[in-house]
């Protein structure tokens, strides 16, 4: 994907550099790639996340960098900031954007520095709410590190418990509706979805998205899910990174492996979802019956509130576990109501917060190019 | 390599955090230490009292440093850097599969793989740490002496960063006979008693079967 410098670029085009944090799942490349493509095809935008899925944003036309995580080095915390710092600093420097926008919750130490350094770049922290009652509440001091701080809205909003959900002053958060990256127009059909996918054309499906597991094993939340939904008749669908690959070899699972995979949900009857922010309002924006199984080890995400807020609405089904022998109860109950709570959240759908978001950013963007 | 746990790293930030907002601190880093360093009689004063370790083996570096090897001392062994530009993704499973065998012989180094290939999943296979930099096809041709530069300073902060021993370039075949060689000799520089063995080899490790 070739690079282009700020030099090349044609004087009224304005740049933008994304930049996530690593995280769990694709949950920040996912919201920056729908904030990047609704900004104007002539928007110079880029890439730079600390996560090693970032490849996939090749497919969207975006050049990419890689930056390891602190995670992913092993290095001493105070060696990782320095090596973040210098990086991101000499990248505002090759690129010069008018916008740096961050999607993460944890602004890194050494982000204010290269932004202090390089005083055109204007700066915009894309921050999802639903934190954990008093969790990283440190973190809002660092909203002044910015020139704008952006909240994806999210549909369990009424319930935030967290510090993000009533900042006030320099931390208040501009909310935009819940962003996904693609609507519900936007879908392929049933057919062409399970062409795209490989997957049988005939018969349910179900797409079981709740992280690395062990299928053959219904003490564990994939295995219980993929037996109960086996009992049912229903094909199950796993999306799997390459590296877990091996974990589903054998197994009677289909492995799913597209990005962005949303825009071929029409190929699912039935979906079994952690609720992290991605999967949750993909699967609601997208009419996909669902079932929310939270994962509770995260540090700051509170999926419990999102699942139980979403079932209180008639929107899903919420279940704490599906071991015990729970999942059969719960993919029978999603066969027989699935539809119509489908049908209740897509009623509910604020719509897509994606292009308030992208025309923010530019204005913003604009804002810097003026200076 | 196993750092501090959650725990402790949280003690360590409270305490970092409570000692920066100390009166006098930011005039103890900005002013009082560069002093003393720039002090030739109190440099060699601390050094006297405090000995530093130097020397291949003696100095503490966390990184991550693969599956291939385990021990007390990981943490010591010498950060090499590979640098294997243009290399496909044949080539990038050949080299790992190189290091991995060199590391299980030797014991004597940690890599850290410099790609300008997206080969992510097969390096994390192998536990390693891999940075990623642009190729040289990817770079505007409108600026042909870029890319060199942009490369100098990357390679110039890898070796800063992770405290790299030496830095090695991986051809087609991987590590030629020199620096295979060289490696195999760094083993004979570290300490005697240094705690690092190689893992047992789980069937599905990448690398296993190789001795």
């Amino acid at each position: 994907m070739p690079v282009t410098t700020a030099a090349q670029a044609p004087p009224a085009a304005a740049s933008v550099l994304l930049v996530s944090s690593n995280g769990a799942g694709m949950g920040h490349l996912t919201r920056l790639l729908a904030y990047a493509r609704r900004l104007p095809a002539t928007t110079r935008r880029h890439v730079l996340s600390l996560s090693q899925a970032v490849p996939v944003v090749a497919s969207e036309g975006l050049p990419w960098e890689y930056l390891p995580s602190h995670g992913a080095t092993g290095l001493r915390p105070a060696s990782w900031r320095a090596l973040f710092a210098e990086r991101l600093a000499r990248t505002l420097d090759r690129l010069d954007p008018d916008v740096l926008v961050f999607d993460g919750t944890h602004p890194y130490t050494g982000l204010d520095a290269a932004l202090a350094a390089h005083p055109r770049t204007r700066a915009v922290w894309s921050r999802r709410g639903m934190w954990k009652t008093g969790r990283n509440v440190d973190q809002l001091a660092k909203s002044s590190w910015f020139d704008l701080v952006l909240e994806p809205g999210d549909l369990a909003g009424a319930v935030d418990p967290g510090a993000s959900a009533d900042a006030t002053g320099a931390a208040a958060a501009h909310r935009v509706a819940p962003v996904t990256l693609v609507d519900r127009a936007e879908l392929t059909s049933r057919q062409l979805a399970r062409e795209a996918l490989g997957l049988p054309a005939e018969g349910p499906l179900a797409l079981v998205a709740l992280g690395a597991g062990n299928i053959n094993d219904t003490d564990d939340e994939v295995g219980a899910a993929a037996a109960a939904l086996r009992a049912q008749g229903v094909g199950v669908c796993v999306t799997a990174p390459s590296i877990a690959a091996r974990a589903y070899s054998g197994a009677d699972v289909h492995l799913v492996r597209h990005f962005p995979l949303s825009e071929h949900f029409a190929a699912f009857d039935l979906a079994v979802a952690a609720p992290g922010y991605n999967s949750f309002h993909e699967a609601l924006r997208l009419g996909v019956p669902t079932a929310f199984v939270p994962n509770r080890a995260t540090s700051l995400d509170d999926q419990v509130a999102r699942a139980r807020y979403a079932a209180s609405r008639g929107w899903a089904l919420s279940v704490d576990t599906l071991t015990g022998g729970a999942a059969g109860g719960v993919v029978e109950q999603l066969l027989t109501e699935g539809s119509s709570l489908a049908e209740a959240a897509l009623a509910a759908d604020p719509g897509n917060g994606a292009q308030e978001a992208a025309d923010l950013i530019l204005g913003t963007a604009r804002s810097a190019a003026a200076r | 390599m196993s750092g501090p746990s959650p725990r402790t790293r949280a003690v360590q930030q409270r305490l970092a955090r409570t000692a920066k907002r100390m009166p006098g601190y930011q005039l103890l880093v900005t002013e009082a230490l560069p002093r003393v360093r720039r002090n030739p009689v109190l440099s060699d004063l601390a050094w006297r009292v405090f000995a530093p370790r130097h020397g291949a083996g003696q100095v503490d570096v966390p990184l991550h440093g693969g599956r291939h090897l385990v021990g007390r001392d990981l943490s010591l062994l010498p950060v090499v850097g590979v640098v294997a530009l243009g290399a496909d993704e044949d080539g990038v499973d050949r080299l790992l599969d190189q290091l991995a065998d060199l590391q299980r012989t030797h014991r004597s180094f940690r890599p850290v793989l410099v790609l300008d290939l997206a080969a992510f999943a097969a390096v994390r296979s192998h536990g390693y740490v891999v940075e990623h930099v642009l190729a040289r096809a990817d770079w505007p041709p409108e600026d042909p002496t870029g890319w060199e530069r942009y490369l100098a300073e990357r390679l110039a902060g890898l070796t800063d960063h992770y405290q790299l021993w030496t830095m090695l370039d991986a051809g087609p075949e991987g590590l030629g006979p020199r620096d295979r060689a060289l490696l195999a000799a760094l083993a004979d520089r570290l300490p005697e008693d240094l705690d690092v063995r190689v893992a047992p080899a789980a069937p599905d490790d990448p690398g296993a079967g190789h001795r």
